[in-house]
């Protein structure tokens, strides 16, 4: 069992997942708001491209990342000189590649928690005295708890097996880039089947006890309200 | 905050003049009224406008054109480009489902409109809401431990904690029993006593038009048809009600 790939993928999981839940609230807020005309249409556009990595294969997505951090380009270039170093083949740059991977994961069970709130909810907050602030902290965060839990499991899962984006980002550095799902893909390579078996069911449990845990937390909170 | 205007009549009642029209749709809302503080009973069939008049008063829906003024102060004009946002105009908006906030208990929802006010004052205005709307052994409940009447008492409660200055009434008491009704009724007839504003209440039902009001306007696609005494504006209505209560039941 390579117990440093563990701790890295766990440790990118939880990242990436503060990272996006960071992003993704106030994004899936704004897109969760009724719009009309121009600024829907640019609320879609926004959608498509959060969106995206569903569709897009990985390798494709991490290619263009690993280009864009890199010292070839314009802003690759840039960011090395601000960091000092190179984002590629770094872990700082696999949590970037694990964030826009993972967007949509975070960003579409939030906007439909928000959206599933009742608009006359907000509404009745609104004549009542509480301004948009407050809207979005004492009635959108608390309703929409359930849904952050989800996006949370949802990202640190497929974190935790993330493998194309990982791969062209980071390499397979040892105690750096090398995650879970990269030293798998190693101990495949050896025949080492025993190993292999050994990964395969951490990842299996770790994805099986988030789901767990989430599916609980649902059924607790719809009975609370229920 | 408001906004007002010298020539503005600075008194309690409230004067509306509004036009909206929704996006795609024939429908168009032509509304001119003056408001005194005191009930009017806004009557009309489903699809009249009532709902819609309500929410533009409160901030809900743009108006297109007009002006809205409530004791004195300015809370839209399309003119000068005033359009005070809902939550600065004290309004009391009650609608037909009692809109708990559901992760709130009960004594939390009624408190949840005086949350910026200083603490000493807030817990005077809380209590006597919560005292007054008979809400006391509520207080620890969820929306979801209620039954209607308790709900409607303690969104009731909600809205007047905050002492509005105008007060829409979206059909609220549609799903409540006759004997809950009248008590609700009596305790906001009690309430409006001591405060003296104007109170708009939007219904379909006769008999609740005709037993609330002194003033009646009745609403039919989007515009106002006529406006007066209960026993000239619904007379026919009310002659119907009658007839039905006399006709012998099987």
């Amino acid at each position: 069992m390579d117990w440093q790939a563990l701790l890295l993928s766990l440790r990118l999981a939880a990242v990436t997942t503060l990272v996006l839940l960071a992003v993704a609230c106030p994004l899936g807020w704004w897109l969760s708001q009724p719009a009309f005309g121009g600024r829907a249409r640019f609320r879609s556009l926004v959608e498509a491209i959060t969106s995206l990595p569903l569709v897009l294969p990985p390798t494709v997505l991490g290619f263009y990342l690993l280009v864009l951090l890199g010292k070839s380009t314009a802003p690759g270039r840039w960011l090395t000189h601000m960091l000092g170093h190179s984002l590629a083949f770094s872990f700082t740059g696999l949590v970037i590649g694990s964030a826009i991977y993972s967007l949509p994961f975070a960003i579409q069970p939030i906007v439909g928690g928000f959206t599933s709130i009742s608009q006359t909810l907000f509404d009745t907050a609104a004549v009542l005295g509480a301004g948009p602030w407050q809207r979005f902290w004492r009635v959108g965060i608390p309703l929409a708890r359930p849904a952050f839990l989800r996006a949370a499991v949802l990202v640190f899962t497929h974190t935790i097996g993330e493998f194309g984006v990982v791969l062209m980002i980071g390499g397979n550095i040892p105690g750096s880039t090398r995650t879970l799902s990269i030293a798998l893909y190693d101990q495949v390579q050896n025949f080492d089947y025993a190993s292999a078996t050994r990964t395969s069911l951490v990842l299996i449990c770790l994805s099986l006890a988030g789901l767990l845990a989430l599916y609980g937390a649902d059924r607790r909170h719809r009975s609370r309200l229920a | 905050m408001p906004d007002s205007r010298p020539d503005s009549p600075r008194d309690t009642g409230a004067r509306i003049a509004v036009t909206h029209r929704f996006a795609g749709s024939a429908f168009l809302l032509d509304v001119a009224l003056d408001l005194a503080p005191d009930w009017t009973v806004l009557f009309g069939h489903s699809g009249a406008g009532k709902s819609t008049l309500l929410r533009c008063l409160a901030g809900l829906l743009p108006i297109d054109v007009g002006t809205i003024f409530v004791g004195g102060d300015c809370w839209a004009d399309t003119a000068r480009g005033i359009a005070i946002p809902p939550h600065q105009r004290n309004v009391g908006w009650l609608s037909q489902r009692p809109a708990l906030f559901p992760h709130l208990t009960a004594a939390e929802n009624v408190a949840f409109g005086v949350a910026n006010l200083p603490p000493q004052q807030r817990r005077e205005k809380f209590e006597a809401a919560m005292e007054m709307f008979r809400c006391r052994h509520l207080a620890a409940r969820t929306p979801s431990q209620l039954s209607g009447g308790e709900l409607q008492r303690v969104a009731l409660a909600r809205t007047l904690v905050r002492d509005p200055v105008l007060l829409l009434l979206d059909e609220p008491f549609d799903g409540l029993d006759f004997p809950l009704r009248e008590s609700v009724f009596e305790d906001l007839q009690q309430w409006q006593q001591h405060r003296n504003i104007p109170i708009l209440f939007a219904t379909h039902d006769v008999a609740e038009a005709c037993k609330f009001s002194t003033h009646v306007v009745r609403l039919d696609s989007g515009r106002i048809v006529a406006q007066g005494p209960p026993g000239h504006v619904l007379l026919r209505e009310r002659e119907k009600l009658q007839q039905w209560l006399d006709s012998p039941q099987d």
